[in-house]
């Protein structure tokens, strides 16, 4: 009796430390997950986690085209464009200075599941870029796309070649993350605590558009003479160009080389590339080299966000480039995809923004926002009917405006949700999470979240904010007639 | 290698064996077993032969309660160990690796934290090794017993490192004559007690300074005892009055502290200029204009600390009160499993661990 007695006694202790131990592993999975840095396009410009977890969600061979390389990629080439005007089922699978190595490896798990008729790889990272480091990238933009990855065999011999190649970074951080990031809970925001929110958005497949106009003015596509040398790659970066080339070969898969428009290009390493392809029988293009970029009527200066990335109108333009390039040299009869059928309004309203972004005319600038998809906040003192054209009065008399009279208002959606004419307001939007407080007193203040987006000038203030991808579009000032 | 430690067990095992006090072992497992049980080599406590010995032979089955409280103290030495020491080891580094840039002020806060910082270091490897222990159902002694409490120097040796102190106690001082040969007699065994103490932590001057420290502060005490208490009637204090008991805890932690300042610096002149900045450099400002967030710790990282601290002072109130492992075992699952759960979670997100962080060795184990 007393032996059945400890027996139900220590039966029920192992069942409680089972149940211990699953709540913990639980909670453990969870707290890693906390760890992480986040970085999905739904909130973040260097979408490396979306544009990596989301080629695990696609449907099973559905795709045409995938693309590879660092984000002079996943900011150059639109999925959307590619599938709407060429008929190709694409997705952008670059991350932040993806190195070949990076490139190999998750070519090698995006096979798994897919099986493409077409590899474009962009080629920027072949030549040194971070040279202290002998993978060619930085541990932090090799942990961006390296953590993502499933385990696997794949994943292992990666981490095996990082081991290998580079001693200075600890592979335990790898398999448990904690070692890494376990600081990370200094800067835990918003979306640390909203994960199943980021993951379900990556509408736009792979792409990140860039809202900036901040390219040089001086910039000259490259012209490359009968007998320019050719630059030298970064060490390691050509044996993993031969390894994407022999599998994209052993999968009968069709490699394009890609070079985007690029301050770091140059006659060199386009020498380079086009030895490579030639001796490999592969397609190089350049959307660097003079006659390509001055054919797409490409201008850095308006195309460009930055000296190496296009914005949106660049990006429109590099993948029509590419499209007509594919479509005719290797005509793909793609089939339709949910993913990309599904996609197309958030893209719709990613282009609403941008086009917002280029008005000039404060009448097309207000009736755009009757038309947006986001959270504008106005603010504006008694004396604003002096400061506004006749259309522009009307737009703000349609919202509640009086003259002789403050004004302040919210809009959802081109609704006005909230309005009123006192000297200070507050309040908060997106469900609760955020908060405004708005001043009608000449100069207007438009706050969010405590922090001040009114521009200064003694106009009319609209501060608009995109509550679904939580940042602030834009921020003007409507003063006679103009828009600061 | 924990030698310092493992020398001492011999020692105390070849001395008891020699004064009849125990048989030797002829066992050479068991006494391999004595020697080397492994949880408490490296940083004690200093075991007795008669304390552990049958403990270790009796033979222990595996029991939940074992594992519960093994567990709970493993638990709590983590806790020790990279919420407060390592923690407070970022500022104190700073502070005395690069003096004189710090003085003054920085210099007693980084004494503050360094008589907490191995307080909490020496203790959360005393209480991993108890841990262990236990997990194996055998239970290694205390070897703290809350020496910030104490109200005079004495006592402190009482309560800190008490299996060396007993140690030091048995097979030194009383056989040195301790306390029965007179008052010059008794101050001379207790400054080569202290001595050996000193000589015992390392090789440097500076130690054999710290140990000297020690010995003169309780030959001081014991001087001005008579005056002192008189002082304190005169102050309408008596002996267990609040006030009284604050300012001899107060004074006795300050006393000490400024020993561990010796003890740590990196040198015995370096500790003197530490110890002589305190009364010669008057910056209080730093305490109030951000600067002391410009010593490696960020504000967050303080507060954790903070927080961390007054945890480690609330559990040592409560443990002087009752045996908080009892408590905690007394509770129901719905109530222990959080309190486990928040204490794992709170040391994985927040311990001071992992890459960008040079971790901390245990520093008892360096003697």
């Amino acid at each position: 009796m007393e032996h059945f007695e400890m027996k139900e006694l220590k039966g029920k202790t192992a069942g409680k430390a089972l149940i211990f131990l699953l709540l913990f592993v639980l909670l453990f999975q969870g707290a890693n997950a906390l760890l992480l840095p986040k970085n999905y396009a739904l909130t973040s410009d260097w979408p490396a986690s979306s544009n990596t977890e989301g080629v695990y969600r696609l449907e099973k061979n559905s795709l045409d085209l995938l693309i590879l390389g660092s984000s002079k990629a996943y900011t150059a080439f639109v999925p959307q464009i590619l599938y709407d005007e060429y008929g190709m089922r694409a997705y952008n699978l670059g991350t932040d200075l993806q190195s070949p190595h990076m490139s190999y490896y998750w070519l090698r798990e995006a096979l798994k599941r897919q099986s493409p008729k077409i590899v474009v790889l962009e080629t920027s990272m072949f030549f040194p870029v971070i040279t202290d480091q002998p993978l060619n990238t930085s541990e932090a933009m090799m942990r961006k796309a390296m953590d993502p990855m499933r385990w696997s065999f794949n994943k292992l011999h990666a981490l095996w070649e990082i081991y290998r190649l580079d001693k200075t970074q600890n592979w335990k951080s790898y398999v448990f993350p904690n070692l890494r990031f376990h600081e990370r809970w200094k800067e835990w925001n918003e979306d640390d605590f909203t994960l199943s929110e980021l993951r379900v958005h990556n509408e736009l497949l792979g792409w990140s558009p860039l809202m900036e106009k901040s390219g040089i003015d001086d910039f000259r596509p490259i012209h490359v003479e009968p007998l320019a040398a050719s630059a030298n790659f970064a060490p390691y970066m050509e044996m993993y160009l031969d390894r994407i080339t022999a599998l994209c070969r052993e999968r009968s898969i069709t490699l394009v080389l890609v070079t985007t428009p690029d301050t770091g290009a140059s006659a060199a390493t386009h020498r380079s590339m086009e030895n490579y392809a030639k001796s490999n029988s592969l397609h190089f293009l350049d959307l660097n080299e003079q006659e390509c970029y001055e054919a797409m009527g490409y201008d850095f200066a308006e195309d460009n966000a930055d000296f190496e990335h296009p914005n949106v109108s660049g990006a429109q333009k590099l993948s029509r480039r590419l499209g007509e390039y594919l479509y005719s040299e290797y005509p793909v009869q793609g089939g339709q995809g949910s993913a990309w059928e599904n996609g197309r309004t958030y893209y719709s309203h990613i282009l609403d923004e941008w086009s917002l972004r280029g008005k000039t005319v404060p009448e097309h600038y207000c009736e755009a926002l009757e038309e947006l998809a986001c959270t504008v906040f106005l603010a504006m003192d008694k004396n604003w009917a002096d400061t506004v054209t006749p259309s522009v009065q009307a737009f703000l008399t349609r919202l509640g405006a009086e003259p002789e009279k403050a004004f302040w208002a919210v809009l959802e959606n081109g609704v006005p949700v909230s309005a009123g004419t006192e000297k200070e307001a507050y309040g908060s939007f997106r469900s609760g999470r955020s908060r405004y407080e708005i001043s009608t007193t000449q100069p207007c203040s438009i706050a969010l979240d405590g922090r001040e987006q009114a521009k200064e000038g003694k106009g009319i203030s609209i501060v608009i904010y995109d509550s679904l991808r939580r940042r602030l579009i834009d921020s003007v000032c409507l003063q006679n007639g103009v828009i600061r | 290698m924990g030698l310092a430690f493992y020398t001492l067990q011999m020692l105390s095992y070849l001395i008891d064996i020699a004064s009849g006090k125990i048989n030797a072992e002829k066992n050479l497992a068991r006494y391999a077993l004595y020697i080397s049980f492994f949880p408490q080599i490296l940083q004690g406590p200093i075991p007795r032969w008669s304390e552990l010995a049958p403990q270790l032979f009796e033979g222990h089955e595996i029991r939940e309660k074992n594992l519960r409280e093994g567990l709970q103290l493993v638990l709590w030495g983590f806790f020790l160990k990279w919420m407060i020491a390592d923690k407070a080891a970022i500022l104190v580094n700073t502070v005395f690796d690069r003096f004189p840039s710090y003085q003054g002020v920085y210099v007693l806060i980084a004494g503050i934290l360094y008589s907490l910082q191995l307080y909490t270091d020496f203790l959360a490897c005393v209480t991993l090794s108890q841990g262990i222990a236990q997990l194996f159902g055998i239970s290694l002694a205390d070897n703290f017993r809350h020496p910030y409490f104490s109200r005079s120097i004495r006592e402190f040796w009482r309560r800190w490192h008490i299996s060396l102190s007993r140690w030091l106690k048995d097979y030194v001082y009383i056989p040195l004559g301790g306390s029965r040969r007179g008052t010059a007699q008794k101050y001379r065994n207790l400054l080569l007690t202290f001595l050996i103490s000193g000589l015992w932590h390392g090789g440097g001057l500076k130690f054999l300074i710290w140990g000297m420290m020690h010995a003169i502060y309780q030959i001081a005490a014991s001087v001005i005892y008579a005056p002192r208490n008189r002082l304190y009637l005169a102050l309408q204090m008596p002996e267990d009055s609040l006030p009284r008991r604050i300012l001899s805890t107060l004074g006795t932690c300050f006393w000490v502290m400024l020993a561990w300042i010796i003890f740590r610096a990196n040198s015995l002149s370096q500790g003197m200029e530490m110890l002589r900045s305190l009364v010669t450099v008057w910056n209080p400002w730093v305490l109030f204009d951000g600067s002391l967030l410009q010593l490696g710790l960020p504000g967050k990282e303080w507060n954790v600390l903070l927080v961390s601290l007054a945890i480690l002072f609330a559990v040592s109130v409560l443990q002087t009160r009752l045996r908080l492992r009892d408590w905690i075992n007394q509770q129901h699952l719905m109530i222990r499993w959080p309190i486990y759960l928040l204490a794992i979670f709170a040391i994985y997100f927040m311990g001071t661990y992992g890459e960008g962080f040079r971790a901390q060795d245990f520093i008892y184990g360096a003697f």
